[in-house]
């Protein structure tokens, strides 16, 4: 099945170029999200459920285990975001509207099996 | 001694700031119609479906940003959030704390690849852009199916939230229980409504009418505008709230030190007993504060949970439900109401905490405290579901999908992202800061938490004195369930008349005839839900689990694949789709064998989302990896370039 796929593939052309930076993108935003996961509820269990200090510390009036596994995160994922969107993510022509909307209309009877 | 008096409290609640409120809800609600007809005006210059279901592909940075933001905060983050900030601490902060990273993945995961699929196939709905990628109208029609059906049951939800959240915002201004009356006289009679509580039908109406109006007559674009404006409603409410309260607890580490030393509260049983027999009955309004003396020196305080009614004639009232607050210093501040009648409290029955009884500090440290679970609120392995559902289960939402289908450009999409990642930042966090704060200025709330918002705006604009400032805050929940509504109402008949009418039964509709259609079949599903849930439902937040979990549940990995794997078939589809939804109800079928109600089976301590989403994404590799593939030209038409894409039509 794969070599038919991919041997249709070669035949009738390359990849579209959104559908590959898309791809990209999306293996991008799955290791941003896994790197937070981490820091976040990582950093939780260590501050938080697995401490043993019954001490209150607080910055700026928030404690510390949630200053440093929630706060710092939230605003070191907004730098990422910010990076991610302004560097990593490309602007790419989504339009290639030219009859699509003729074909929405007529193209499922045509595409049958 | 006043004998002749029968309302024993002596401290109403305070009326004069809700006028407010209300003025400033009138002015809301007429901005929202005027953004209705604004969009009816634009529309008129354009064609019907591509508008009216999607604003013809134009949204630019602010509307795609704050109509994702909006329809995505529902009335939750504003009433059940708060109320859980308030009951368990700051705790909250780690349950939410995925929200950091919800604008990116819920954004951006799929959003630029569905832009363009939708373009190509021409699509304006999400079973659309499946029954064009797969070429099949029966893949378009399972999925509206799935889609209406799960859908339904969250809109019955939604317009419950909203009625309930109106009552509460409006429930002690005089007009409004003048209407409450008048209603109550009306509804007698008429075997349809007569069993429904008169404020909570009057609030059904009002918000009814007004959702069904505005959507239906306004369509996506009227949709997106007043979400736009119930944004930033909830942005400003929650900035005002962020600052009064800081200026009026002395500053967050003030605050949080009192909130440390705080130990929870228990529920409690008390008699009370009056020095005089009253000649008739004796009221104590809910939510009063009794004074519990043992010799003659405050050793609690208690506060009502329901309103007290005590015969004429007789002394002593046993059973009363109470909240026992159990911090000193509490117990020492909190000014007891004056009554007219001297009265003795005695506690019958406590029942603590099952986690963090007595413990400093439980409002500060994880897992926080809780009167249901011994293990607290959130353990670290339910803090991980979490960090994952609100994530991917946003994700997978149809309504975002719609609105992924609908930006303008690319560069819009990332502005956006970065827009809502700085929207939700402004929201969340202060959130969880704002009502671990209101535990200081606001004592026991725990008797009715889903109150403490609007309590908390009343609270601290009378303190700042400007009452019209209530007003402007509690329009926020308000805000948020609506623009949550109005998207999936404006999806269920966007399946109907498109997917199912005109595609499947008339695809030659004019033009005119859509637009009745359209009109009609989003007042009637409106009108429907209203009437189901005249009555509400059992389980209600049950419900709305339920229908939001399937939905990610059916949708998410079938739509991912189908963006994003050529190999993907027909069959393929149809079986992640099901399996999705099988799975989902499967995992109820079982919590209701276990449990006994309408509950979901935590397998392995998991959310059933991930389970649906494994279940789904299995179901749809290896049935795909079984059937036939699709012809080379529909893989072309999605995934080839534009030239070769021609070339081989």
């Amino acid at each position: 099945m794969k070599s038919d796929l991919e041997s249709s593939r070669s035949t009738a052309g390359a990849w579209d170029h959104v559908f590959v930076q898309s791809r990209r993108e999306l293996i991008g935003i799955l290791l941003i999200w896994c790197v937070f996961a981490v820091w976040v509820v990582g950093g939780a269990w260590y501050f938080a459920y697995d401490s043993s200090s019954e001490e209150l510390n607080l910055i700026w009036g928030i404690p510390s285990w949630v200053f440093w596994s929630v706060g710092v995160p939230w605003i070191g994922a907004n730098l990422s975001i910010l990076w991610f969107c302004t560097c990593f993510m490309k602007d790419q022509s989504l339009e290639e509207q030219e009859d699509a909307e003729g074909r929405g209309e007529t193209s499922s009877s045509q595409d049958h099996e | 001694m006043n004998n002749t008096l029968d309302v024993l409290h002596l401290v109403p609640s305070a009326s004069g700031t809700t006028n407010a409120a209300l003025i400033t809800f009138g002015i809301y609600l007429l901005f929202v119609f005027f953004l209705a007809w604004l969009s009816s005006r634009v529309r008129s210059k354009k064609e019907f479906v591509s508008e009216y279901f999607l604003g013809s592909r134009g949204l630019g940075v602010w509307a795609f940003a704050l109509t994702f933001a909006a329809t995505n905060a529902s009335g939750g983050s504003f009433m059940g959030f708060p109320a859980l900030i308030y009951t368990h601490g700051w705790i909250l902060a780690l349950w939410i704390a995925s929200y950091m990273v919800v604008p990116i993945v819920t954004t951006g995961l799929l959003a630029k690849r569905l832009n363009q699929v939708a373009r190509r196939a021409g699509a304006v709905t999400v079973p659309e852009i499946l029954r064009e990628r797969f070429g099949s109208p029966q893949v378009g029609l399972i999925a509206t199916g799935l889609l209406t059906f799960f859908m339904f049951f969250y809109l019955l939800a939604q317009f419950k939230a909203g009625s309930s959240i109106l009552a509460t915002l409006l429930g002690e201004i005089d007009v409004f229980q003048s209407a409450v009356a008048w209603v109550a006289e009306w509804q007698q009679g008429i075997p349809l409504v007569q069993s429904a509580e008169p404020d909570y039908l009057l609030c059904l109406m009002v918000f009814s009418g007004t959702v069904i109006a505005y959507t239906a007559y306004g369509g996506f674009r009227a949709v997106v505008w007043t979400d736009v404006m119930q944004g930033i409603v909830m942005v400003i409410g929650v900035a005002v709230m962020f600052v009064l309260i800081l200026q009026q607890t002395g500053g967050l580490t003030a605050a949080t030190r009192a909130v440390a030393e705080m130990t929870p509260p228990e529920n409690g049983v008390v008699s009370i007993r009056l020095q005089d027999a009253a000649e008739k009955d004796v009221v104590l309004r809910k939510g009063a504060w009794l004074e519990v003396l043992v010799d003659d020196v405050r050793a609690s305080m208690v506060r009502t949970k329901s309103l007290i009614r005590i015969p004429a004639g007789t002394v002593d009232a046993s059973d009363i439900p109470v909240l026992v607050v159990t911090t000193p210093s509490e117990i020492a501040k909190i000014k007891p109401d004056e009554l007219l009648i001297s009265t003795q409290v005695t506690i019958t029955d406590r029942s603590p905490y099952l986690a963090g009884a007595g413990k400093k500090g439980a409002y500060v440290s994880a897992p926080g405290p809780s009167a249901e679970s011994d293990m607290g609120f959130l353990s670290i392995g339910m803090a991980l579901s979490f960090f994952v559902f609100w994530s991917f289960g946003g994700a997978g939402q149809p309504s975002n999908m719609v609105r992924q289908m609908a930006f303008k450009d690319a560069p819009t999409l990332r502005r956006s992202i970065i827009m809502v990642a700085v929207y939700y930042s402004l929201i969340y966090f202060p959130l969880v800061i704002i009502f671990c704060c209101a535990r200081v200025i606001v004592p026991g709330m725990e008797i009715e938490p889903d109150r403490v918002m609007p309590e908390t705006a009343r609270v601290l604009a009378t303190a700042a004195g400007s009452p019209w400032l209530a007003g402007l805050i509690v329009a926020a929940p308000f805000a948020a369930v609506m623009s949550s509504v109005d998207s999936f109402l404006l999806m269920v008949s966007s399946g109907l008349v498109r997917d199912v009418y005109q595609r499947n039964v008339n695809p030659s509709v004019s033009e005119q005839q859509m637009k009745w259609l359209t009109y009609g079949v989003t007042s009637v599903v409106g009108v429907a839900a209203a009437l189901a849930v005249l009555n509400p439902p059992q389980y209600l937040q049950n419900l709305i689990v339920f229908s939001t979990g399937g939905l990610a549940g059916c949708f998410l990995m079938p739509m991912a694949l189908t963006l994003f794997w050529p190999r993907m078939t027909r069959a393929g589809v149809v079986a992640g789709m099901l399996g999705g939804c099988g799975t989902h109800i499967a995992l109820y079928v079982a919590g209701y064998l276990v449990h006994g109600r309408f509950t979901v089976y935590s397998l392995l301590g998991l959310e059933a989302f991930m389970w649906d989403v494994v279940g789904a994404g299995l179901c749809s590799v290896a049935v795909s990896l079984r059937s036939k593939p699709l012809p080379e030209s529909l893989i072309q038409r999605f995934f080839g370039q534009a030239a070769t894409r021609g070339s081989s039509n």
